[in-house]
């Protein structure tokens, strides 16, 4: 096994780990979107807008805490394997999309807003043909991060059984194999400048039309 | 028709009324402007007839419908609306931008793309070079021309406008006021307008009212505004300058010059010696569309030579205006150019005569002769 080349551990074991890395990341941020997104929304409606900056912080203390704090905490709550994984990385993916929906729609010029009832929108139509497009760029830079965030925290999920690029790290680590390690770390990193340069070029692409001004 | 009946409004309890206790009727097919000093409750007058802000005391009835008994989303889609700040939606183009009520109306593609185009046109937008923009590649004029024709895209009998041309420079607010006027003149809608610019309420409105703290303290035509001005704030608030704002009530067909001849291109010179003969001093050149060409000064060139190749005597006005001009218009051209004379034309450039400086003076004299404020003119 020591003998193994670099080329091959990258043709031969990688590929399943990576797919297995993706997966974690994208279940876990699409749910995150999911949660994120509504209750960001949810925050900036009237009757819930005093409560938004409360509910931002308790978020932003909860992402002071450290990944492998988090790891552990559901380890102790949820148990090993795939479900606790996918929990905690969502967790950790929220803040930065509902901090970005909530700061997204609040940034809004007023006048566009009371344009849009004035011409005679209901609530729904300001949100779904004004607010959501006009904060989208925000919210996907929120996504962004935490796609980000994600795709590294998942490495350490695997303390939790989560599989994925983490094993290979941790199995370099654990057997004394460098250069599991190294591919792990470096497919890690590729993959969260992937994201991130998916997200920033999608952005680019969606606003390329118009400003806010 | 909007009718407010004893409407007040108190943002909070502790605080003085925004509004209070006030009672306007603006008529069918007339603009009403409101006017005062920031603060006074124009805008938040006008958020409560489409219902934005909610009345704390009164009646406010649109064509003779109670607007509180009215579903707010449908009553705004039957009241044009022009904010203070335009607030055109910036990820939408100004075709979309344009059509966005006869969307939420449901009307067939086919007529939203007809009427948003012939709005664009209305509001002097060429649709081939403006319907695909984006509200940030508009200039300030522009993007009030298409707030504009936002609010009047479903043909609301009715329309708000508050400041709708306060974002642009005196030279634009003018232009958009005259072109306004004119599409009015054609639309007939029932109009709530807000500045807090005298001048600007002068020209636009039917009626005026004037609003301190709240309180509506006169109601009134322009005329009666400035020549009856109820107390001292009005007085204060029209200022010392009143006879001079006269001359933006009054259009330059109240005292067009028309008897100078007009001559064509092709005239013979015989005709021209004859009316040098005559005395005349000026004659004015037409082409055959009757638009304006030049002037000649007949005595000069009699004098000295004779007129057989007269068309090369023809000199330039150096400025005209729009038959739609008022007096003032016609004045601060007059200083700007530094003539006495200005030739008026019709918005295909038609010559309709001549306004004078001298003239202006004595209409002004004769009109209001009982009236001290008048050796503030030609004094
Ligand atoms: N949303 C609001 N909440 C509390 N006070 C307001 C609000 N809007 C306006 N006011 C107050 O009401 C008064 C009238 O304001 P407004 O109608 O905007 O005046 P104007 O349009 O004539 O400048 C002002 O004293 C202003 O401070
Ligand atoms: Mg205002």
């Amino acid at each position: 096994m020591e003998t193994i080349s670099i080329f091959d551990i990258l043709t031969k074991e990688a590929p399943e780990h990576i797919l297995q890395h993706l997966k974690l990341v994208l279940i876990s941020l699409n749910i995150a979107i999911l949660i994120a997104v509504p209750t960001g929304v949810l925050l900036t409606r009237k009757s819930f807008k005093k409560y938004s900056s409360k509910v931002i912080a308790v978020l932003n203390t909860a992402q002071g805490v450290p990944s492998l704090a988090i790891v552990a905490i559901f380890l102790n709550i949820l148990g090993i394997g795939i479900v606790p994984s996918i929990v905690a990385l969502t967790l950790y993916g929220l803040l930065p999309i509902a901090q970005n929906t909530v700061a997204g729609i609040n940034n809004i010029n007023y006048e566009v807003i009371e344009a849009a009832k004035g011409v005679g929108m209901s609530d729904k139509q300001v949100l779904y043909k004004i607010e959501l497009p006009l904060a989208l760029p925000i919210i996907i830079a929120g996504i962004q991060t935490s796609s980000v965030l994600i795709v590294g925290t998942a490495a350490i999920a695997e303390l939790i059984g989560a599989g994925g690029l983490g094993r290979m790290i941790f199995l370099g680590i654990t057997h004394f194999l460098p250069k599991y390690t190294l591919v792990g770390a470096l497919l890690c990193a590729v993959m969260a400048i992937i994201f991130d340069q998916f997200f920033r070029i999608l952005n680019i692409k969606l606003t390329r039309n118009y400003k806010q001004t | 028709m909007i009718r407010l009946k004893n409407v007040s409004k108190y943002y909070k309890k502790k605080e003085g009324a925004a509004v209070s206790n006030l009672n306007l009727h603006v008529e069918e097919g007339k603009i009403c402007v409101m006017v005062g000093p920031s603060g006074c409750g124009k805008t938040t007058t006008l958020k409560m007839i489409n219902r934005i802000i909610e009345p704390s005391d009164g009646n406010i009835y649109v064509n003779d419908k109670n607007v509180m008994e009215q579903n707010p989303n449908e009553l705004r889609l039957k009241i044009g609306y022009v904010i203070q700040k335009i607030g055109l939606f910036p990820h939408y183009t100004v075709y979309e931008n344009v059509a966005t009520v006869p969307k939420l109306l449901g009307w067939k593609e086919e007529k939203i793309r007809n009427r948003a185009n012939e709005l664009l046109k209305i509001v002097g937008l060429s649709p081939q070079e403006y319907a695909k923009k984006y509200p940030n590649q508009l200039s300030g004029g522009q993007k009030q021309r298409v707030g504009v024709a936002r609010a009047m895209a479903a043909n609301p009998p009715v329309m708000l406008m508050d400041e709708p041309f306060g974002a642009v420079d005196p030279i634009t607010r003018n232009q958009l006021q005259n072109e306004f006027l004119k599409i009015q003149k054609k639309m007939k809608k029932t109009i709530c307008f807000v500045t807090h610019d005298i001048d600007e309420a002068i020209k636009m409105g039917d009626k005026i009212a004037i609003m301190c703290d709240g309180k509506l303290v006169q109601y009134d035509t322009p005329e009666n505004i400035l020549f009856s001005p109820k107390n001292e704030f009005v007085e204060e608030f029209v200022g010392s300058d009143r006879a001079l704002k006269v001359l933006n009530l009054l259009k330059v067909d109240t005292i067009l010059d028309t008897s100078l001849p007009k001559i064509s291109i092709d005239t013979d010179s015989d005709v021209l010696k004859k009316l040098a003969l005559k005395g005349q001093d000026h004659v004015v050149v037409l082409d055959d569309e009757e638009k304006l060409v030049g002037y000649i000064k007949l005595r000069k060139i009699v004098e000295r030579r004779s007129l057989e190749k007269w068309d090369k005597y023809i000199k330039r006005y150096v400025s005209t205006i729009d038959e739609d001009s008022s007096l003032k218009n016609a004045m601060v051209s007059m200083l700007q150019f530094d003539v006495f004379n200005i030739p008026v034309i019709s918005e295909n450039g038609v010559y309709k005569g001549i306004v004078n400086f001298n003239m202006i003076k004595s209409y002004i004299s004769e009109e209001y002769e009982t009236n001290n404020i008048v050796d503030k003119v030609v004094g």
